[in-house]
């Protein structure tokens, strides 16, 4: 088409391409060159030191424990959401008479701040006070065990995002033309097989999205964590978002804590290129 | 009212060569209509015209005035496309009245002519509409009116027809025959169907894979079609054509239908054998013997009201013919006879008009 | 053949999985509000579950002892400012991506969604520098910033599929009848996409009521704090104030459950479109 139409084109770009750059294009870089410097922030110390702070971290104790928790709460919580969130959207892929306030419903842990859903987990984890323990009849000390605290705080996540998982499974279904499912009753398939055979392979698709969002996105918790547990007991559940963000803002090492998110934004970049090519397979 | 110049207009899509070589004038105030199957170019050129698109090589005159820097905005063109691309939000006044508005018209001055050009189209209850509320045929009018009332220079008109049923369509080609011989605006008109073409249209261009292989008035592309292409493609049903050895040059004698045939011709052929042709109304059934009394089997017969077109079996040829409503039935023996005077004869190898 | 006692049972195990799912979704808020309604004296008893005198007490000590009401504003003022401005310059990019001929076009989507996989904490550091340098420390505009940012990869992408479905003669049909393409934008394709607009605009309300860790950094005041932080930091001297917690908790969820039963339709469109696309 004509060139006119073009110029006017970069012009209406511009504006989201320049807050977009600045934002997060400008500070990436500065991460990096931060990641290669010792720097404190108020004590004014600022020495280039190459990839001294990578090697530490290689040594440290504290990053690769939180590295390893950060693997396990990602598997676990996305996991478990995958599996709940499928279970929800069968049920929901029915038409029936309430279901658009179910829908609401549902949507209602997705909608709330983070931080709101850990408080009300915190309080009903108490071990004193707590109604779970009331309700189980136990007295288990949930946020307070290096065992129980990781998957309290996977619980609470699953149980904040199961929500949009099932949503996203539910439009996935619903693109499933009904007439296969006629067929395959014609055919005489059970419930269990029309699952394996029709409904999962077309789910695929929207599965791998799911996926690719929710696995990035529990590699980056941060408010999950920080409220619920603040990373302890003892670093226990410590997450690499939640001991960047100490060790950047608690002890103001502005240097070393750049390359530990340094190291949180190169895996999610390569989670997000595996999935891509997962699906251009698909 | 404007002059439209093609001078040698060339349109390729990266490798496809959608418009060939195109050069023609068309002429002011004139209804000039592109006609081919689907996919031959005739939509590109409108888009040439009107800005939309820009020719890969050749130039386009308004006027004699090349308006290869004119956005389609100056062009002053106005164009009623197949879906009508109504604004779906607005009503028909404001979808009528927007051409306007964007030219910052004053408020009454809109009115005005918006209820103008209501009346003259016949929508003038419809204003208060979303278009989603109109049918296919108002809907239409509303896109003509949304045309019209610019007062352009020319129509370009992309198969505005295509999406109404049979009745529907007779009604609005009167309409815009009639819209034109108000306004007088040159017009072009793109379609596939070549029976609008012929009855709407001052001069037809036939295309065919981004070349005009004629272009004349409708009366003779259907007398005397320049090809094969065109003469099986203007006219319906559509004409007879076959295979027919020479058997004479001088005088010009051919062999077909288990007959000779003495048709006229001003060409003569590159080899011994001709394509020739004949249109199914020129050919003549009958149970009793006609004169050149040629016989064949009918095959099928198809009742059009006051008449049928037979399908005869000439010695393993097909024949379309016409006859009376019920003169014949299938699997009859009958005869039937050619008109003469009425044969078309193409050169076999470049399908040209002999 | 499914017989109707097979019909039966499924029908009953199908609204009992419903009761289940819904109960499993709104349980823990149920256990928030009825603790809220607690006094200070029976919070810490287990049983009774319920309160056997619910009060206000929780609810009216957070909105006198602390400035919560400020904060509710600041949030407010974060979200709509950060959804105005989202959207203002996302709608812009959006039509230039569907309908105006750019080259590069596929690359500045990549690098869009590529920007929504950010990890938050890898830009938090320089940008508080920067931040700290214009001397936009405790300020809500930081938080717009910022916010609206983040936002744009979600605007974009949603409203750039609403301005595609927008038939191309119409945007034709607009640009022979005279109008500039910022004229098609505004007078055309704008209302047409008005259910992917408010979508989006739900959607980035949402995540900018929600966003805590750049809040948590940018902000150290009640002055500009927003909701999260100040759920996440209430302070407690020796006891951790749980009834004033829930009360405030119900206070910030119940606008939000208000939205989402209302808007619930558009939600799910836009997630949807958002992933479907994707």
């Amino acid at each position: 088409m004509n060139h006119r139409g073009a110029r006017s084109g970069y012009l209406f770009v511009l504006p989201a391409a320049a807050v977009l750059a600045f934002v997060t294009i400008y500070p990436l870089c500065h991460v990096f060159w931060l990641s290669l410097h010792r720097r404190l922030l108020i004590f004014d110390i600022h020495r280039f030191v190459a990839i001294d702070n990578y090697r530490f971290l290689l040594t440290d104790d504290r990053f690769l424990r939180s590295l390893w928790n950060t693997v396990y709460f990602t598997a676990t919580s996305v996991t478990l959401e995958l599996a709940i969130g499928l279970g929800l959207a069968l049920l929901l892929n029915r038409t029936f008479r309430y279901r658009g306030a179910v829908r609401a419903a549902i949507l209602i842990p997705w909608a709330i701040p983070t931080v709101v859903s850990a408080r009300m987990w915190e309080w009903m984890y108490n071990t004193d006070f707590g109604i779970l323990n009331h309700l189980l009849g136990v007295k288990v000390n949930w946020l307070g065990s290096p065992f129980w605290a990781m998957n309290a705080a996977v619980f609470m996540d699953v149980w904040k995002t199961t929500p949009f998982v099932a949503l996203l499974l539910t439009a996935g279904l619903q693109v499933i033309p009904r007439e296969l499912y006629q067929a395959a009753s014609i055919d005489g398939a059970g419930p269990w097989l029309v699952f394996r055979r029709i409904t999962l392979p077309l789910l695929r698709p929207m599965i791998l999205v799911v996926l690719l969002f929710r696995t990035i996105d529990a590699f980056r918790v941060f408010d999950a964590v920080y409220v619920l547990t603040g990373g302890g007991p003892a670093n226990t559940t410590e997450t690499l978002s939640v001991y960047a963000y100490k060790v950047l803002f608690q002890t103001l090492q502005f240097g070393y804590g750049s390359t530990i998110s340094m190291v949180v934004f190169a895996c999610v970049a390569a989670i997000s290129v595996f999935y891509v090519r997962l699906f251009r397979r698909s | 009212m404007v002059d439209i110049a093609l001078r040698g207009v060339w349109k390729s899509f990266g490798t496809a060569d959608v418009i060939r070589g195109l050069d023609l004038t068309i002429r002011d105030r004139e209804f000039f209509t592109f006609v081919g199957p689907s996919g031959c170019g005739k939509s590109t050129i409108l888009n040439l015209i009107a800005g939309l698109e820009e020719p890969t090589k050749g130039t386009i005159l308004f006027d004699s005035e090349p308006v290869a820097d004119l956005s389609p905005g100056r062009r002053d063109v106005a164009m009623v496309f197949q879906s009508y691309a109504l604004y779906p939000h607005m009503t028909v006044f404001e979808n009528i009245a927007f051409p306007l508005k964007v030219r910052k018209e004053r408020r009454e001055v809109v009115s005005r002519e918006v209820g103008r050009v209501a009346e003259l189209l016949g929508i003038g209850d419809q204003l208060g509409k979303l278009p989603r509320e109109l049918s296919g045929g108002q809907r239409q009018r509303v896109a003509l009116g949304r045309a019209i009332i610019r007062r352009p220079r020319a129509f370009l008109m992309d198969e505005p027809l295509s999406n109404l049923d049979a009745r529907l369509r007779m009604e609005m080609r009167a309409e815009i025959k009639k819209l034109h011989r108000e306004l007088g605006i040159t017009t072009v008109y793109v379609t596939h169907d070549q029976e609008e073409a012929m009855s709407l249209s001052d001069r037809v261009a036939v295309l065919s894979e981004g070349e005009v292989r004629q272009c004349s008035r409708p009366g003779e592309l259907y007398e005397r079609p320049a090809d094969v292409f065109v003469a099986g493609f203007i006219g319906s049903p559509p004409m007879n054509l076959f295979g027919a050895r020479v058997t004479s040059e001088e005088p010009f004698r051919i062999a077909a239908l288990g007959a000779v045939l003495s048709p006229d011709v001003s060409a003569a052929p590159s080899g011994g054998t001709v394509i020739a042709g004949i249109r199914p109304e020129d050919v003549e059934v009958d149970t009793r013997p006609l004169p050149g009394g040629l016989e064949a089997e009918v095959e099928l017969t198809e009742p059009v009201g006051p008449y049928e077109w037979v399908d005869l079996n000439v010695g393993g040829v097909r024949l379309r013919a016409r006859a009376e409503a019920g003169k014949v039935r299938a699997g009859q023996r009958v005869f039937f006879r050619v008109a003469e005077e009425r044969l078309h004869v193409f050169d076999a190898e470049t399908e040209k008009r002999l | 053949m499914v017989t109707g006692s097979q019909k039966g049972i499924r029908s009953v195990l199908f609204w009992a999985g419903l009761v289940a799912a819904v109960a499993y979704c709104l349980g823990p808020f149920v256990w928030q509000f009825i603790t809220s309604l607690k006094p200070a004296a029976e919070l810490t008893m287990l049983p009774p579950v319920l309160p056997t005198r619910p009060v206000l007490e929780n609810y009216r000590s957070v909105f006198a002892a602390r400035p919560f009401l400020r904060i509710i504003l600041n949030s407010l003022v974060v979200a709509s400012g950060t959804t105005f401005f989202s959207l203002a310059i996302g709608s812009l990019a959006a039509f230039a991506l569907a309908r105006l001929p750019l080259r590069g076009r596929h690359i500045f989507l990549a690098f869009v969604l590529s920007v929504s996989m950010f990890p938050p904490i890898a830009t938090v550091s320089p940008l508080y520098i920067v931040i700290r340098f214009l001397g936009l420390r405790d300020t809500l505009t930081a938080l717009v910033i910022t916010y609206t940012t983040f936002s744009l990869p979600l605007t974009i992408w949603i409203l750039t599929n609403f301005f595609r479905e927008v038939p191309r003669e119409i945007y034709l049909a607009a640009l022979l009848d005279g109008c500039t393409p910022f004229q098609i934008f505004y007078r055309i394709f704008l209302p047409l996409a008005a259910p992917g607009l408010s979508a989006t605009a739900i959607l980035v309300f949402i995540f900018s009521w929600n966003e805590f860790l750049f809040a948590l950094t940018f902000t150290s005041t009640a002055a500009s704090r927003t909701i999260p932080v100040a759920i996440a930091l209430f302070p407690g001297v020796h006891e951790v104030p749980w009834g004033e917690i829930a009360a405030a908790s119900v206070v910030v969820t119940v606008p939000v459950v208000v939205l989402v039963f209302v808007f619930q339709r558009r939600i799910v469109e836009g997630l949807t479109m958002g992933a479907m696309k994707g």
